[in-house]
């Protein structure tokens, strides 16, 4: 299975991990990471170690915000593939879970960026 | 006087600096002191990639920031001047650059560092160059973001 990384400020990757529990239930193999009081070079150690089977198969990481520590740690995390998503939204992740299984991994990019972008509806 | 922020942040170019401070006070040049940086393309970049694009960034090793750090001070254009640690900026002004405020923002947590605040995370060496630069008599201005207060992190360390 695909493994994914939720990293963000503060506890946004926790409070996203609890909303996506309540609606798609628990989810195997992906985590959530804060950069609170990490400096980046500690993050990117954290990010480095989070799974030892995406170290293997790669990593889809997701970034709440372009620019800042997380998405500067996600850049430098190494991993043999990985994937940066930055700007999340509840969307793109609920897609992520449910559509992982069924597309490899460069595939799945495409397909979340059209439904990140579907997931904004403005009225 | 051209320079309107000096700031110590382990982080450098992040979301507190652009949006946070830049509210405030807005540069058009951003000034970037690392030795780390400044030595690596590919962090350079990085570390670059970060900066929106309205502002003009610059990266400069501790060796040639005394220069253009005193450069900047005479220019019109509005900057602001970054450094990694308190190190990194006693070094440069004990190098010649004409530095009367630092602001210190963020210092992050690693090995061997205590916590001070939730920002601020410090070790000897740290310490060590806190005091030294206030010594030098340059005013510390221990703030995460330009609304919280002024916090009395020397009576803490």
């Amino acid at each position: 299975m695909i493994e994914g990384l939720i990293i963000g400020h503060c506890n946004i990757g926790e409070a996203v991990m609890n909303v996506l529990e309540s609606i798609s239930g628990s989810s195997n193999n992906l985590y959530f990471l804060s950069n609170d009081g990490l400096s980046t070079k500690e993050l990117v150690q954290k990010i480095n170690t989070v799974s030892a089977a995406a170290q293997e198969n790669g990593l889809f990481i997701f970034v709440d915000i372009y620019g800042g520590s997380c998405w500067q740690a996600a850049k430098i995390a190494d991993f043999k593939q990985k994937h940066i998503i930055t700007g999340f939204n509840l969307p793109v992740l609920i897609s992520f879970i449910n559509k992982r299984e069924k597309f490899s991994f460069d595939e799945l990019t495409e397909v979340l960026e059209n439904d990140a972008k579907r997931g904004i509806i403005i009225e | 006087m051209s320079i309107i922020l000096v700031r110590i942040d382990d982080r450098l170019i992040h979301g507190q600096v652009t949006s946070g401070w830049c509210i405030k006070l807005k540069p058009e040049i951003v000034l970037v002191v690392s030795d780390e940086v400044s030595g690596s393309d590919w962090q350079r970049d990085l570390c670059l990639a970060s900066l929106p694009e309205c502002f003009k960034g610059i990266v400069a090793s501790i060796e040639d920031a005394p220069q253009i750090i005193n450069k900047l001070k005479k220019d019109s254009q509005p900057s602001y001047v970054l450094f990694e640690s308190p190190e990194d900026a006693y070094k440069v002004i004990k190098n010649g650059a004409h530095i009367t405020e630092i602001n210190v923002g963020g210092m992050h947590s690693a090995k061997g560092k205590r916590e001070i605040l939730y920002y601020m995370y410090v070790d000897e060496k740290d310490t060590f160059y806190l005091k030294a630069l206030r010594d030098m008599g340059v005013k510390l201005d221990f703030r995460n973001l330009p609304e919280n207060e002024n916090a009395d992190v020397m009576s803490m360390l």
